[in-house]
């Protein structure tokens, strides 16, 4: 039994180099999309990264380089005449943008390469020590190769890959090549968006069915919070004629500010507002378009250069009639002008018809 | 829901005629897809005239349609619900493997149906530009109120979605959210449709899948944005393209036209229309080089009433230009502006379709490693142009819109029409040489 399993890994693994193409080309294909990602972000769809591919990788090369060494008789497998070529061409390359990359880095400051092109550089060196160790197996092997036969000349650029054709169907290992990197790139794309898919189906059709009885309100609710809340009461409170004067969209009041976005809740009422600026100095002017309503407002975006709170300036007021956001309890001052003082930094949201 | 059932009883004899095929999903879906646009398009072009958008006017064209097309081509129709039966027969009888390939599928449309029912229009530009234009032409049958509050935001895309939004307010029951579904739904079946004539069953099927499983177009199903429109109407025009390099038919020929002139309907800001013009130049001959110039001049005209009204509306209006001139602009180029400017492509366009990109490359290389037939070179030269304007477009935008580099979501989005394209592409080529049968 144990003498069988010994012939059994002793035939495979005499015939592993066979595959040797085939398992670079997908595992350098895996740490290229590592590097222009993430490390470990093929590892959520194939569970395997870029470390691993490496070692994957000097292995074979080891079982190549081996195969050539000790089988007087090796010869180099049609497949890797297009591999030759493909490592002759880009390992210079690779060796030059290494270079380039690391250059780059050292001389502006850590993690400049990842953050101005994306390129993760700690990936890219198991792609450069990749391309080395491919390059040097295969050129070796062929040297060992003309050691041993005397008319033996080493191909620089093996360009028969592009000749040979394959028995089967006339395409040359080139196109071959092509189909086979498309088909892996294909999978690849659709792992990704099966597995991105289901959970974006999971969870969207569990909502549906947990809140089949939303109202059109509540649904809008859930997308848009206390602003929705807050808009909803603004047009419960004031006329469908009425002119409101709404905060710039700067600072805290990018939604409350944002006149189009306003103007969709608030429909048919008429919005003005001034246009934002990058000073706090508009913040304390009033639009000069007419209104008869101003929004009383906190603001829902975080700003630590200004206060909460505006309008920022008194107003005389017939009315304010504001909630307090932590309980919802509505208060309505009569004849009472606004000063912002009172409501800076609180948590009063509602409206002030203007005298 | 409604609007989906009068499109394809107005428009099915027509979409019978034009792809020549008596295949119930195909011309539905397209009777959808294209007919939609052509009753927004006569709608909006009724308002120019009567200004007003007057819903009775829309039941009109409607009728009208009707009447034409059943007069015209009643002959070609086979009994549609006997269609869609054999068709349904035929699909249960399929091979386990490609039912396995389907489920999925149906599963992401009907997952696509249930948002489009349950959700109302919710985010934001949907809200605040394509909705809230359709609910001012719903309620008040006019565009004044836009013109008065903002026209430089309100009509900087056409009203296309939104005059769509306003039908679905005024006669449809269900939300504008469902238009998104159907659309989608409607392209994926056709994109199967001609996958399936050069690709087997099951390769056929998984493109498909690929595509509906697009985190991009899942997305944008569920969206009122107009980026998933426009994108699948340009590969419409680039399927009914080589279809027409195929057979050379006149009705293809039509069909692209009428997809290229949707996407110019749907979003004319974006310039990709213009890849068409040197393809028709390249298939010109003798013979037909009569009905290619008409075609462009009828693509040039057609682009003529969106653009007038929307130059009226900001030349009277307190318009007030966030661009600065291209002399200007020029001035800002350095080598440190260019490699931001490569950084912000590689981050925007390159990177989250670098799949994409690569299955292109690939499918590349194999067809001129083994001589591309006519309409292939045109693919790749058509696709290629793609790749040309979005690349000159940015470099356009940098340098005159200053706040370019916080647009890169837009990039992003517009860049999506890659996905269908050239997957169709894939499929397009043969490069599995796997269609063994004719059907």
């Amino acid at each position: 039994m144990k003498q069988n399993f010994f012939i059994f890994f002793q035939y495979i693994f005499q015939r592993l180099y066979l595959f040797y193409p085939f398992i670079t080309t997908f595992f350098m294909f895996v740490i290229l999309v590592e590097t222009f990602t993430y490390f470990g972000s093929m590892s959520k769809f194939l569970y395997v990264n870029s470390r691993f591919a490496f070692v994957i990788i000097i292995l074979f090369s080891f079982v190549t380089l081996y195969k050539a060494i000790t089988d007087k008789h090796y010869k180099i497998p049609q497949n890797q005449h297009y591999l030759l070529f493909l490592s002759n061409v880009t390992m210079p390359i690779v060796f030059v943008l290494n270079y380039l990359l690391v250059v780059s880095e050292a001389e502006n400051y850590p993690n400049y390469i990842f953050s101005t092109y994306h390129i993760n550089l700690l990936v890219f060196r198991y792609l450069f020590m990749s391309s080395i160790l491919i390059f040097g197996t295969l050129n070796l092997s062929m040297y060992i190769i003309s050691a041993r036969r005397k008319n033996f000349k080493i191909p620089l650029l093996s360009l028969s890959a592009f000749k040979i054709s394959s028995k089967k169907n006339g395409r040359s290992l080139a196109a071959q090549m092509a189909v086979i990197i498309l088909l892996m790139n294909l999978s690849v794309l659709f792992i990704t968006n099966i597995s991105d898919s289901i959970s974006k189906l999971i969870v969207g059709t569990s909502f549906i069915i947990q809140h089949l009885h939303y109202s059109k309100e509540e649904k809008l609710r859930n997308n848009w919070g206390f602003f929705y809340d807050y808009m909803k009461f603004i047009s419960e409170n004031t006329p469908e004629s009425a002119t409101i004067a709404i905060p710039p969209a700067q600072n805290h009041w990018l939604s409350d500010g944002n006149s189009v976005l306003v103007r969709y809740f608030l429909y048919p009422r008429k919005i003005v507002n001034l246009k934002e600026t990058e000073s706090l100095d508009t913040l304390y002017q009033m639009p000069k378009e007419p209104y008869g309503y101003v929004l009383l407002t906190q603001g829902t975006w975080e700003d630590n250069s200004v206060p909460y709170g505006w309008p920022k300036i008194r107003l005389p007021a017939k009315e304010i009639k504001y909630f307090t956001k932590n309980d919802g309890k509505i208060s309505v001052l009569q004849n009472h002008d606004y000063k912002p003082e009172e409501f800076e930094n609180t948590n009063k949201w509602g409206y002030i018809k203007i005298q | 829901m409604i609007l989906l059932i009068v499109h394809i009883i107005a428009f099915y004899p027509l979409f019978t005629k034009l792809t020549g095929k008596n295949n119930f999903f195909l011309n539905a879906t397209l009777s959808y897809l294209l007919g939609i646009f052509i009753t927004s398009y006569m709608y909006f072009a009724s308002f120019l005239f009567v200004h007003k958008f007057d819903p009775q006017i829309y039941i009109a064209t409607l009728l009208c349609i009707i009447v034409t097309t059943y007069f015209k081509y009643w002959k070609l129709i086979q009994n549609p619900l006997k269609l869609m039966i054999s068709e349904i027969k035929e699909i249960s009888s399929w091979s386990i493997t490609s039912k396995l390939l389907l489920t999925p599928i149906i599963i992401v449309f009907i997952f696509t149906m249930l948002s489009g029912l349950y959700w109302p229009v919710r985010d934001w530009d949907a809200l605040t530009l394509y909705d809230f234009r359709g609910l001012v032409i719903s309620r008040e049958g006019s565009i004044q109120r836009l013109i008065d509050q903002d026209a430089n935001y309100y009509f900087s895309y056409p009203l296309f979605t939104s005059i769509i939004h306003a039908i679905t307010y005024q006669i449809d029951f269900t939300s504008p959210m469902f238009f998104y579904s159907l659309f989608f739904i409607s392209f994926s079946i056709v994109f199967y449709t001609y996958a399936r004539k050069y690709n087997t069953k099951e390769f056929s099927l998984i493109l498909t899948l690929m595509f509906v499983t697009s985190s991009q177009f899942l997305d944008h199903s569920r969206m009122a944005y107009t980026n998933m429109p426009y994108a699948l109407y340009l590969c419409l025009f680039f399927i009914f393209f080589m279809e027409w390099i195929n057979k050379q038919q006149d009705s293809q020929l039509v069909l692209a036209f009428l997809s290229l002139c949707a996407a110019i309907w749907t979003r004319n800001s974006e310039p990709f229309w213009i890849i068409s013009i040197p393809l028709l130049i390249l298939m010109s001959t003798r013979k037909n080089f009569v009905k290619i110039c008409l075609v462009v001049i009828l693509l040039l005209i057609f682009r003529l009433p969106w653009e007038n009204f929307q130059h009226h509306i900001l030349t009277t209006t307190s318009y007030v230009s966030t661009t600065i001139p291209l002399q200007e602009g020029l001035k800002l180029i350095t080598p440190a502006y260019l490699i931001k400017l490569a950084g912000y492509i590689f981050q925007y366009f390159i990177q989250p379709y670098a799949f994409i990109h690569i299955g292109f490359a690939s499918t590349v290389i194999y067809k001129i490693l083994t001589k591309p037939s006519k309409d292939e070179i045109l693919h790749i030269i058509g696709i290629s142009l793609l790749y040309m304007l979005t690349i000159a477009g940015t470099f356009y935008l940098s340098l005159t819109y200053p706040k370019w580099i916080r647009v890169g979501g837009s990039l992003e989005r517009m860049s999506m029409l890659f996905i269908p394209t050239i997957l169709y592409f894939v499929a397009h080529s043969k490069i599995l040489n796997t269609r063994k049968h004719s059907k």
